[in-house]
């Protein structure tokens, strides 16, 4: 058993094990990255450091979709090494390259045990399908719990 | 082990051998170069670094490092000694096993898989040469041993200590209570030991731990074998260690147990006896010059260890210089949102004023820590241009200055390879063989100079040589056979285009693919290499004079100067470095200024077209203009800059349009700001909304799911505490397609244009005679049609009637005054000298018309002047215009001639 951070993208229900998450900030001002792939929505400065922001709806292929009124972001852990900026962009090159996730509202830490995780519903797209683990059945509602690897650097 | 093992301790080890090899090779350049002149000095200073080389890896019990280092002190020894004299084939199995030390040194962990017979092969027949064999070893034990121990010492080791007069010290210590205890770690009290004498071994007593005392306190013991000059207290003293330790060894005994077991040794025990059967005493000033240098080593021991210097990982420091780069952000927020408030509170202004002072000088210091000499990358290549030069058959003299010009540790990391590439590259092509360059009338001994200063708030180093020179017909020839460009676009380049050619992907001078420089790898990896850095490269050569590479970079890189520009709302930063001008192009001139070449936009700017990007286009961000008096954000329908006048599908009703379209043409919002960037020896202007401050940022890579975004080369946060992107002018160009030769193809065509009209305006300028007639009004006739001026005496005039006529060439020539013609004063009747202005006729009129009478001749000039009518009358009257400030009438002479003989010939 081990507890997951959710949150809402319209009525869907998406979860994340808590310890990959850093934190969950109200969203704030977004600078867009022109030429950039679709889902990435920006850069934010979160106390001196950069995260960029990933639309989780685009990267689920969810459609129809409008930013909710207040949107929030959930700032994930970690983070992958980030590549070399090379050196004319200062010598942090081993810094990490934070990243964090667009979403519309914030659920519950909810205690789930993985192993009861199913495979996804059949009426789940193709692309959502393959970025998401499992889905667990909860006292709240059918939680989808979201494959963080694939999300973040899969296709 | 224990202890001994550990890699932090491994690692100092490797630093310090590192630096001991460093210190190596310019004293081994410099004995190449002295042959038999070299001072002791070197010669003891390399012998004392391979020694504590040696040392140290008997510690740790690298094998291959020690019995190679080994090898090299016995050859080094022998020097010293002078039983083997300093000549040239001497220093290159040297400089091999240096090299197959470093190799060792560098990987460490593997050192002892390491081969290395062929260079102790190589050394040991130096040794062989001169009659001493290496490893012979000599038996000794130490007195009052308990355990009679037994060590195997060098055979020449002891004869050479013998030799010196020293005492051979069996000196014991313990790790936990001597070595710890007083000393910083293990190598330092080992590099202690080698500063007071000579090691002859050192190792871990294992059979020391016999003894149950040192079982119960588990205190290793570590054993060194020293000979030294200093008596036992003293020794005991610098090795902080109690005297019960330390025990001299039996030296009558070791002389004699000399002469038995050495081979190749000369028969008779007496010590120091050369093969030749040669007594050789130890010179006393050997031997004093040996314990100086002895205690001259103790003395800079001591002196190290109160330097001051201190050795910090180089992690640290990259976080110190991190978070001080964000120190200066943050005090940059507090002096904005704080400062316009300062006086709300007492004392406020004070310590924001503090804060401000101390931070600045933080962030400078701290800068500062990274900062390294270029000397440390200098000093490789005395030696690579000595390898290289023997190689190729030249001569070669490497001269470096300014090596104490201090970068920042990752650019002098970074431009290791550029500069190697440029060296390389020089002593392979650019310098010529000594025939050569004899035959050329230079020196037979190429020169290459190295040189750092700072300039213009860069850092400038410059590679200068003196050889052929780059010929910018034979790099177009090899550009074309590369396939780098066309034959037609060679045509097309300038000389210097050409020449910098050599810095295009795919071109290489090698004519076969040499070793040396590599593989054809080129000026465009240097140059790109160097650009990431944020600086430039520059070619200067002149054919058979010699080449000139000149390398710009910043003083640093974490805080990059830049302009930052306003987008359709957003915000961009450009680095300062890329940015060349700032062009203002108003709402009017745009029509005029602003072209099209090959369907592109294109901006004149002086004599240079630049073609010219929307950034917003390249960005993809909607095009925008903000209306002229509400200042709203409007999306621009405009296909073309120039194109103002019909934005298909604007909003609103009909007469509010007319008027908007006025309203924007004027606008001072509709103004175009071009910052123009560089890029190589290209230049092209982005168009933006607005420019805004130049502002310092703390650049931040660019985050790792926008990899492939060329446009960006990083990212930062401004005072305000937005995140804005970085741009990088090579992205852009690439992005946008631009294409540079058209353009140099426009200019060109241009400037032959305006060239060909300046000709022909040359030919409208005229040349004149200035003349002053009465009154000092004056006169001007063009040259060509003057025949001759003449001066006369008013006395040679004669009259008839109301003519006046003067002998000329045995005729008469009629003279003309023009104040009888035209309304102009008439000449000063009492001048008793005239001059003639005698027009030229055509034959076909028969001799010249007559001379007019003037009364000075002022110059002769080339004018461009426009004629202007004139109010007077008057034959010949061609215009009038202001010469020299003064208003000249401009006549033809012939005409006024003509008119006022009447045509006629008496």
């Amino acid at each position: 058993m081990i507890q997951y951070s959710t949150f809402y993208l319209g009525d869907r229900c998406f979860g994340l094990p808590i310890l990959s998450v850093r934190e969950i900030i109200r969203s704030c001002e977004i600078t867009p990255v022109p030429l950039a792939p679709r889902h990435v929505r920006g850069l934010i400065n979160l106390r001196g450091q950069i995260v960029t922001i990933l639309d989780l709806a685009v990267r689920l292929g969810i459609q129809d979709r409008q930013d909710a009124l207040e949107s929030h972001v959930v700032v994930l852990a970690g983070g992958e090494p980030s590549a070399q900026g090379g050196p004319g962009a200062g010598d942090k090159g081993a810094q990490d390259a934070m990243a964090g996730f667009l979403v519309d509202g914030i659920g519950d830490v909810v205690e789930a045990d993985e192993g009861r995780a199913k495979p996804a519903p059949a009426n789940v797209s193709e692309a959502e399908g393959k970025l998401l683990s499992g889905v667990i059945q909860t006292d709240f509602g059918l939680l989808a719990l979201l494959d963080l690897q694939g999300v973040l650097h899969g296709h | 082990m224990g202890s001994l093992a550990d890699d932090n301790l491994i690692s100092e080890f490797v630093t310090e051998s590192r630096e001991h090899l460093g210190s190596i090779e310019p004293d081994l350049l410099a004995m190449e170069q002295e042959g038999k002149k070299t001072s002791q000095e070197v010669i003891n200073r390399v012998f004392r670094a391979i020694h504590s080389i040696k040392g140290g890896a008997g510690f740790f019990a690298f094998e291959a490092v020690k019995s190679l280092s080994h090898i090299m002190e016995s050859v080094l020894m022998q020097v010293r000694d002078r039983t083997l004299e300093v000549t040239p084939d001497l220093m290159d199995p040297l400089f091999a096993g240096l090299d197959r030390l470093r190799a060792m040194v560098d990987d460490i962990g593997a050192s002892d898989g390491v081969s290395f017979q062929g260079e102790a092969d190589r050394l040991k027949a130096l040794l062989a040469g001169s009659g001493a064999a290496v490893g012979g070893q000599v038996k000794a034990h130490a007195q009052g041993q308990p355990q009679a121990r037994q060590f195997a010492l060098d055979a020449d080791a002891v004869r050479s200590i013998l030799k010196r007069g020293m005492t051979l010290y069996h000196a014991k210590a313990y790790l936990h209570r001597d070595v710890d205890a007083h000393w910083d770690s293990p190598l330092a009290f080992l590099n202690n030991a080698l500063s007071v004498g000579q090691c002859l071994d050192a190792f871990l007593d294992l059979s020391a731990i016999g003894n149950l005392n040192d079982c119960l306190e588990q205190d290793l013991c570590v054993t060194v074998l020293i000979a030294s000059v200093l008596e036992l207290d003293l020794l005991a003293h610098a090795f902080k260690l109690p005297e019960s330790q330390i025990e001299p060894m039996d030296m009558k005994a070791l002389k004699g147990s000399l002469a038995p077991i050495e081979p190749l040794a000369p028969a008779g025990p007496e010590p120091g006896t050369t093969p030749t059967g040669q007594t050789v005493l130890p010179a006393p000033g050997d031997e004093r010059a040996e314990a100086n240098a002895g205690e001259g080593a103790h003395g800079k021991v001591a002196r190290e260890a109160g330097a001051d210097t201190l050795r910090v990982r180089l992690e640290l420091l990259t976080k110190l210089m991190n978070l001080a780069g964000e120190l200066v952000l943050g005090r940059n927020q507090l002096l904005r949102t704080m400062g316009p408030h300062a006086q709300d509170f007492p004392g406020l202004a004070d310590i924001l004023q503090n804060i401000n002072q101390v931070t600045t000088e933080l962030q400078e210091a701290v800068m500062q820590t990274r900062m390294q000499p270029i000397g440390t990358l200098f000093g490789r290549f005395p030696r690579i241009v000595r390898d290289m030069s023997k190689q190729l058959g030249k001569l070669i003299e490497v001269e470096v200055r300014g090596a104490e010009v201090e970068l920042d540790k990752s650019i002098v990391e970074l431009l290791s390879d550029p500069l190697t590439h440029i060296i390389r590259n020089c002593a392979d092509h650019a310098i010529e063989t000594p025939e050569e360059r004899k035959r050329a009338g230079k020196n037979p001994t190429g020169r290459i100079v190295l040189n750092a200063y700072h300039e213009g708030g860069q850092v400038n180093i410059a590679v200068e040589d003196d050889g052929r020179g780059i010929d910018p017909g034979k790099v177009a020839r090899k550009a074309i056979e590369k396939g780098v460009i066309t034959a037609a676009q060679a045509e097309a380049l300038s000389d210097r285009e050409r020449v910098n050619l050599v810095f295009a992907p795919g071109f290489s001078m090698a004519e076969q693919v040499s070793d040396i420089s590599g593989r054809g790898v080129g000026m465009d990896v240097v140059r790109t290499n160097v650009e990431k850095l944020g600086g430039t490269v520059n070619l200067d050569t002149q054919v058979g004079m010699g080449t000139t590479v000149q390398l710009r970079l910043p003083l640093t890189l974490a805080i990059l100067p830049s302009m930052i520009v306003g987008l359709q709302g957003q915000r961009f930063a450009i680095p300062q470095v890329d940015v060349v001008e700032l062009v203002w192009v108003r709402a009017e001139e745009v029509k005029t200024r602003v072209e099209r070449v090959q369907g592109a936009e294109v901006l004149r700017l002086r004599d240079k077209l630049l073609p010219l990007v929307r950034l917003a286009d390249v960005l993809e961000i909607g095009r925008g203009f903000t209306q002229g008096e509400s200042g709203d954000l409007l999306p621009d329908r405009r296909e073309t800059l120039v194109d103002r006048r019909s934005p298909a599908g604007a909003p609103s009703k009909p007469g509010v349009e007319e008027r908007e379209r006025a309203d924007r043409r004027q606008s001072w919002r509709s103004d175009y700001h071009v910052v123009v960037l560089q890029l190589g020896s290209n230049l092209f202007g982005i168009i933006v909304d607005e420019l805004h401050d130049f502002e310092e940022i703390v650049v931040k890579p660019v985050s790792r799911y926008l990899e492939g975004l060329s446009c960006f080369s990083g990212t930062t946060i401004l005072g305000d505490g937005r995140v804005i992107l970085i741009l990088d002018s090579a992205g852009l160009a690439a992005q946008a397609k631009l294409q540079f030769s058209d353009l140099r193809t426009e200019e060109r065509i241009r400037q032959e244009e305006e060239q060909r009209r300046l000709a022909l305006k040359a030919s409208h300028r005229h040349s004149v005679i200035l003349f002053e007639s009465g009154h000092g009004e004056r006169f001007a006739v063009a040259q060509d049609k003057v025949l001759r001026l003449e001066r006369i005496r008013a006395s040679s005039i004669e009259r008839m009637g109301d003519r006046e006529y003067i002998e000329y060439r045995g005729d008469s020539l009629p003279l003309i005054r023009l104040d009888r013609h035209m309304a102009v004063s008439p000449l000063g009747a009492e001048a008793d000298e005239f001059y003639l202005v005698i027009p030229y006729a055509e034959a076909a009129l028969g001799g010249s018309p007559g001379g007019i009478l003037i009364s000075n001749i002022i110059d002769a000039l080339d004018v461009e002047v426009e004629l202007k009518p004139v109010e007077i009358q008057g034959p010949g009257l061609l215009g009038s215009a202001v010469l020299q400030g003064r208003m000249t009438l401009f006549l033809d002479p012939n005409v006024v001639a003509q008119a006022a003989t009447g045509g006629k010939q008496p």
